[in-house]
């Protein structure tokens, strides 16, 4: 398929162009506010906290080949992962049989998905039933059932324990829902009343997408359209390409250990030029695990075109333009490409490492750009009874830690890793829905690691738990902090611990699952970020500002005196 | 006796003022340079002058509304107060956390905004509610004493409390208040300022209040003592459509962070009310940025989703999109050889290339230029002549070159380009909300939106545009008269249909009291003043609320609430449950005292059919160069209709009607109503289409 786009392209841009760059600017404008207006409907209507609170979602618009074309700003690694779930999608349906009004769904990721939370709608868009692009949205759903409350289990060891599998189906067909997958889906809900407001908002944005189009097809024919898409595709290749052609031949390497506690798990990233090709190479990578802490090879797409988005493509519009210049080899059997059934609900998490090892291979082509390792303390879920209610709830959260710093500035703090922007729950939110009370949330001061520039602090949230609930802990970095980049110091690993309420304290040192009576307090305090640049280098007013802030970097401030 | 109505609206370069007299419905207008720390007297000066040519003095003035950007630009520029934070303890760091999310999810070196308040200044108080309002940690009086102490040595200018669900029970936060006072800076307490759920967004309006007392403080004192009773009654514009009192304004100044761009809104109310317009769509284009917004049957849609140089203002505020398009907006060719206007400035310094101040880089008003729609002698009545030459250079080497086209092509590429983005943000605040633009007016006004407002209607399919007769002074003449508001909202998480009658009426109750006491303080009787609810729900489970209109404060009026709830979901989102349990999440409460009418303008001085005062060569599309004839605002006569193509000037704006457009002076208001050509349909080739786009 892609060869024969590539032809298309090559035509296209041969062939006397109808649209020039400003045609094409304005085509892509509107496209864009299709993106954002998909997105909007979906924050404002679902039910899932996860994606109405946290925005834990995103839209994009494809060609109709499948590639992508046009999307907004919203989750990185979800917009990486959606380029090759569109094309599993294809892989299955026959395109020529599709029909307005046709929605599809998958979330599995050994079908190109992320992880099973994570479901994907798509639908084909028709301007005079003639196909010109697909329309999709992903969203983390809360519950897709599985072995524990929120589908986010630590002990895992297969795919069928994290819950309900679904490879790519037609939800809708020419409109009228398939009811059957529906009661499907929530009867292996926890929560299915939301799974079907979710779904219901979801199949609502790619109608939305349609109806845009439509207003669209009054100022541009399908074949405009379809120029317009292909020639956006197109450029972002041809500016990569020139990127590319500016590089030298040469190998860069890069490691990151990914930490889900006990010993790291290497990531070796050889990044190089071949044939004006980017090619990215996890060769020598460590084995899979037996737990959930994999990374299923769309997630490993996505953190590398998101690591190439903000380096070497800086400025360049994201879309498949890149994606078709950049080869990416993961063996199976690696934690960056499972062998099936692994589980692999945690993918983000690695995904935090990916990253990381893809910082430390381009920090020598763009020094300024890239950041110092960044700290998260993963997902924390939690479910049971609630006792208010006497229903079933599931709930959970990604945590972020300290940034990394970079060559110019120090880390931020409390902030969520790059891969997937999303905010925290409030707490005045959270324990109005749910029995659980937040009794701090703050940094953890002294987990910077120190530098030149230091990273950022990590957080510490403590959860006193009101009912007995199941914990599930996918802790990310419990054993190595982030690493420093040019001398910069390490982050401060993340540490959790839970004080039952028989006044026992266990803590969590790696993946945990952990049933905890009513009246236990679950503290988390994520990883700092790390340094850049030598310590010795700090300038004095920097220090003297994070002593006066209480910061508690424990440096030997007595000898600047 | 005093009878005339003035008003200032204080931007960036300029401060418009309108002086009024709203029987005759004679007006006045001045523009003066804005000179930092001097707007008082300046404003004054202006006044006395245009009382002048009233044959008035200052004390035939009856009252004054001022628009500022003083909160707005201290927010912008960092220039807040020293201010202490105390927050519930283990919540010390809830400003700097900043609901965890990164400020861009591509530039990770992009920075939040600095925290209001260094972490040295911030404190946590043992004491603790639960979400109900029972207290689960009495408050350590003891802590904040501490902390008063601390204090006194820190100098600080101002303090903000914000406690875990004071919104419930504001004792906690009243007690530490009584304690914080002796510290003799102003306290600002969140179950005051936002008494409303999520902690992070009430804590940082708080703080921001609090930041920003000092310098509203100086500003209205400023205004005070060049005043010294001249003027009977004194206003600040609020962001929410009403003006506070200055009592008001220096207890909660942060409700005056969108006072400039809520005045627009306020004057398309007054044409919209005088002409019987149903739904209306505003732009207003300036140097360096466009707003939005829109009303609907003379309804200001208020948001608390605002987002003010990168903090998030969540008070109620007129629902106003800004987005970085203007004439300074600079055009460039991006990494991938498209076309891309903004959000990049040329500011006011060095500008547009054409100003001759050494600006290089093309901006939108170089394309106005180049292309003859604003004329060399077009700006301030001529003062200022600008260099269409260099204009046209500018574009020729910066964007016709790599795009390998001609200046012409590329100068249009720039205009259509820029209505691409405008068309973007209306889609965002109608599209998205369910309103379909094509059934609204659009009203422009600001320097540059009668340029830009054809165009976007064009690509909207809007039928018509009004350009009203101020309309480089708009926001200054909608506020002249504008009513004065007191406003309060407060979280009350109930389900509907659970609601004990009884309750209700004591929650309403309390609001209504606790507003109609500051009202009462400030010197209004009960009797001259007209409230109005609204409420905001939300379906059990989802997190974003709808704002719907409480027509009576009781379980009836709950009632039509929940169906107009309804109604409103299936229309913004397509989809709603008749059954399913709705809950109220926000109570909210606007008082307001009407203040004047205005009568008509005054005519113009002839009746006579006008003649142009010159004609102007204009590249009206990228192929031909057309001779427009251009008119002086001044001389149209109501009723005079006219078809296009035409060039309409005057002092600070210029409106291009398109070929085949027609045009009507409206009796009353004298704005000009623009029908737009019927567009003819096209699919074939983009290039026709392109002469279509453009007017």
């Amino acid at each position: 398929m892609r060869t024969a786009d590539l032809d298309l392209v090559a035509r296209a841009q041969e062939a006397s162009s109808p649209l020039d760059a400003i045609e094409i600017e304005l085509i892509r404008s509107g496209l864009q506010s299709v993106c954002e207006e998909m997105a909007e409907g979906l924050i404002r209507s679902s039910q899932s906290p996860n994606i109405k609170e946290r925005r834990d979602c995103s839209c994009c618009l494809y060609s109709r080949d499948g590639e992508m074309a046009v999307q907004a700003e919203h989750i990185p690694i979800h917009l990486g992962v959606m380029a090759e779930a569109m094309l599993h999608i294809l892989r299955e349906f026959d395109v020529a049989q599709m029909q307005p009004g046709d929605v599809f769904l998958a979330n599995d990721p050994y079908h190109g998905a992320n992880h099973l939370p994570d479901f994907i709608v798509a639908g084909p868009l028709f301007v005079g039933g003639e196909l010109v692009g697909f329309a999709a949205s992903m969203a983390h759903h809360t519950d897709v059932g599985g072995m524990a409350p929120r589908s986010m289990p630590a002990d895992a060891t297969e795919i069928f324990q994290e819950g309900l599998r679904i490879p790519p189906v037609k939800l809708v067909d020419r409109g009228v829902l398939n009811a059957g997958i529906e009661r499907i889906i929530c009867a292996n809900s926890r929560l299915p009343e939301e799974r079907r407001a979710d779904l219901g908002a979801q199949i609502a944005s790619v109608t939305v997408a349609q109806n845009r189009i439509d207003e669209m097809a009054q100022k541009h024919s399908a074949t405009d359209l379809h120029f317009a898409i292909a020639q956006i595709i197109g450029l972002s290749e041809k500016a990569f390409r020139k990127r590319l052609e500016a590089l030298p031949e040469r190998v860069w390497e890069g490691l990151a250990h990914a930490d889900f506690g006990g010993e790291g798990i290497p990531i070796r990233v050889a990044v190089s030029k071949k044939d004006d090709r980017l090619v990215v190479d996890f060769t020598g990578t460590g084995g899979h695990t037996p737990s959930p802490f994999n990374s299923c090879f769309s997630n490993t797409l996505a953190s590398v075109y998101m690591a190439v988005r903000i380096s070497i493509a800086e400025g360049i519009a994201a879309n498949a333009g890149l994606y078709r210049l950049i080869d990416v080899v993961a063996p199976e059997g690696t934690i960056v490409n499972p062998r099936y059934p692994c589980a692999i609900s945690a993918a983000t998490q690695v995904s935090y490492h990916t990253f990381d090892a893809m910082m430390t291979a381009l920090a020598d082509i763009v020094p300024e750009l890239v950041l110092a390792g960044t700290g998260g303390g993963g997902v924390f879920s939690f479910g049971g009874f609630h006792p208010r209610t006497d229903r079933l709830f599931a709930y959970g959260e990604a945590l972020g830690g300290g940034s990394g710093a970079s060559a110019v500035a120090d880390g931020e703090s409390g902030m969520i890793p790059p891969v997937a922007n999303l905010h925290d729950t409030p707490v005045e939110v959270l324990e109005t829905s749910l029995p659980v009370r937040i009794e701090r949330y703050e940094l953890v001061e002294g987990s910077a690691g120190d530098g030149k520039f230091r990273g950022g602090f990590g957080l510490r949230r403590a959860f006193r738990m009101l009912a007995p609930v199941r914990c599930s802990f996918q802790i990310s970095m419990p054993s190595n902090g982030p690493s420093g980049l040019y001398g910069g110091e390490p982050g401060r690993p993340t540490h959790a611990t839970i004080e039952h309420a028989d006044g026992r304290v266990q803590d969590v040192k790696r993946f945990t699952a952990a049933s905890v009576d009513a009246n236990s307090l679950v503290t988390i305090e994520t990883a700092g970020g790390g340094g850049y640049g030598k310590a010795a280098e700090r300038s004095p007013a920097l220090t003297a500002e994070d002593e006066l802030f209480g910061y508690g970097m424990r440096r030997a401030a007595a000898g600047r005196a | 006796m005093a009878h005339l109505l003035a008003a200032a609206d204080v931007g960036g370069t300029f401060i418009d003022i309108v002086l009024a007299n709203p029987v005759s419905g004679e007006t006045r207008i001045s523009k003066v340079l804005h000179r930092k720390g001097r707007q008082g007297e300046d404003i004054f000066a202006a006044l006395r002058s245009l009382a002048g040519e009233m044959g008035a003095t200052l004390s035939d003035i009856q009252s004054l509304v001022v628009g500022t950007t003083v909160v707005t630009n201290a927010l912008l520029e960092g220039q807040l107060a020293r201010t202490a934070v105390l927050t519930t303890e283990g919540f010390r760091d809830v400003l700097e956390i900043a609901r965890m999310t990164r400020p861009s999810s591509y530039d990770l070196h992009k920075r939040r905004a600095p925290v209001v308040s260094p972490r040295n200044l911030r404190f946590d108080i043992p004491e603790r509610l639960d979400h109900t309002g029972e207290v689960l940690k009495p408050l350590d009086i003891e802590a904040v004493d501490r902390v008063v102490e601390t204090l006194r040595a820190e100098n600080v200018e101002a303090v903000a409390v914000s406690f875990l669900y004071s919104y419930v029970d504001a004792a906690h936060e009243k007690a530490a208040r009584e304690r914080l006072e002796s510290l003799g800076v102003p306290v600002s307490i969140s179950s005051e300022v936002l008494p409303v759920f999520r902690e992070y967004e009430r804590t940082a309006a708080t703080a921001l209040n609090a930041a920003s007392i000092p310098v509203m403080s100086r500003f209205l004192d400023g205004l005070k003592q060049v005043n010294d009773g001249g003027i009977a009654k004194t206003y600040i514009m609020g962001s929410a459509g009403g003006c506070l009192t200055f009592e008001e304004a220096g207890r909660f100044p942060i409700k005056c962070a969108m006072s400039g761009p809520a005045g627009g809104v306020v004057g398309t109310r007054e044409l919209a009310l005088e002409h019987g317009f149903k739904s209306v769509l505003t732009l207003d284009v300036g140097g360096t940025s466009s707003d939005l917004a829109v009303l609907h049957d003379c309804e200001i849609t208020v948001t608390d989703e605002r987002v003010i140089g990168g903090y998030p203002v969540a008070i109620a505020s007129a629902e106003i999109e800004t987005i970085g398009a203007g004439g300074g907006s600079i055009a460039h060719i991006d990494a991938t050889g498209l076309l891309k206007v903004g959000p990049r400035s040329a500011g006011s310094e060095p500008g547009p290339v054409a100003y001759g101040n050494g600006g290089t880089q093309p901006t939108v008003s170089d394309a106005h230029i180049a292309l003859g729609r604003i004329g060399e002698r077009s700006m301030l009545g001529g003062q200022f002549p600008l260099d269409r030459a260099a204009a046209i250079a500018a574009i020729e080497k910066e964007l016709a070159g790599p795009l390998g086209t001609n200046w012409q092509r590329a100068a249009h590429g720039v205009l259509r380009v820029t209505a691409a983005n405008i068309v973007r943000a209306v889609r965002a605040i109608s599209t998205e909300r369910g309103d379909d633009p094509r059934k609204m007016l659009l009203v422009a006004f600001g320097g540059a939106g009668a340029l830009h407002a054809l165009d976007v209607a064009r690509a909207l399919s809007i039928p018509q545009v009004l350009v009203p007769y101020y309309c480089g002074v708009f926001s200054a003449h909608g506020i002249a008269s504008v009513d004065i508001a007191y406003d309060a909202q407060r979280t009350w998480l109930k389900q509907i249909g659970t609601i004990p009658a009884d309750e209700f009426a004591g929650i309403t109750g309390e609001l209504s009291g606790q507003l109609i006491g500051r009202i009462v303080a400030d010197g209004f009787a009960e009797d001259e003043l007209a409230s109005r609810w609204q409420v905001d729900l939300r379906y059990v489970g989802q997190s974003h609320t709808i704002t719907v209109p409480l027509g009576r404060a009781d379980l009836a009026g709950l009632e039509d609430a929940r169906l107009r709830f309804i109604a409103e979901h299936r229309k913004r989102y397509g989809h709603a449950s008749d059954t399913a349990p709705v809950e109220l999440v926000n109570l909210r409460l606007k008082i307001s005292r009407q203040r004047a009418e205005f009568a008509s303008l005054k005519e113009a001085a002839s009746n006579s059919e006008p003649r142009p005062v010159a004609t102007r060569k204009i590249w009206l599309d990228e192929h031909n160069e057309t001779e427009c004839p251009v008119y002086s605002r001044e001389d149209l006569p109501s009723g005079w209709k006219a078809t296009g193509p035409l060039v309409i000037e005057q002092f600070d704006s210029v409106t291009v009607v398109g070929p085949a457009d027609e045009i009507e002076v409206l009796a009353g208001s004298r704005a000009i109503m623009v029908t737009l050509a019927a567009p003819v349909h096209n699919t074939i080739n983009g290039n026709e289409r392109h002469e279509l786009g453009t007017s």
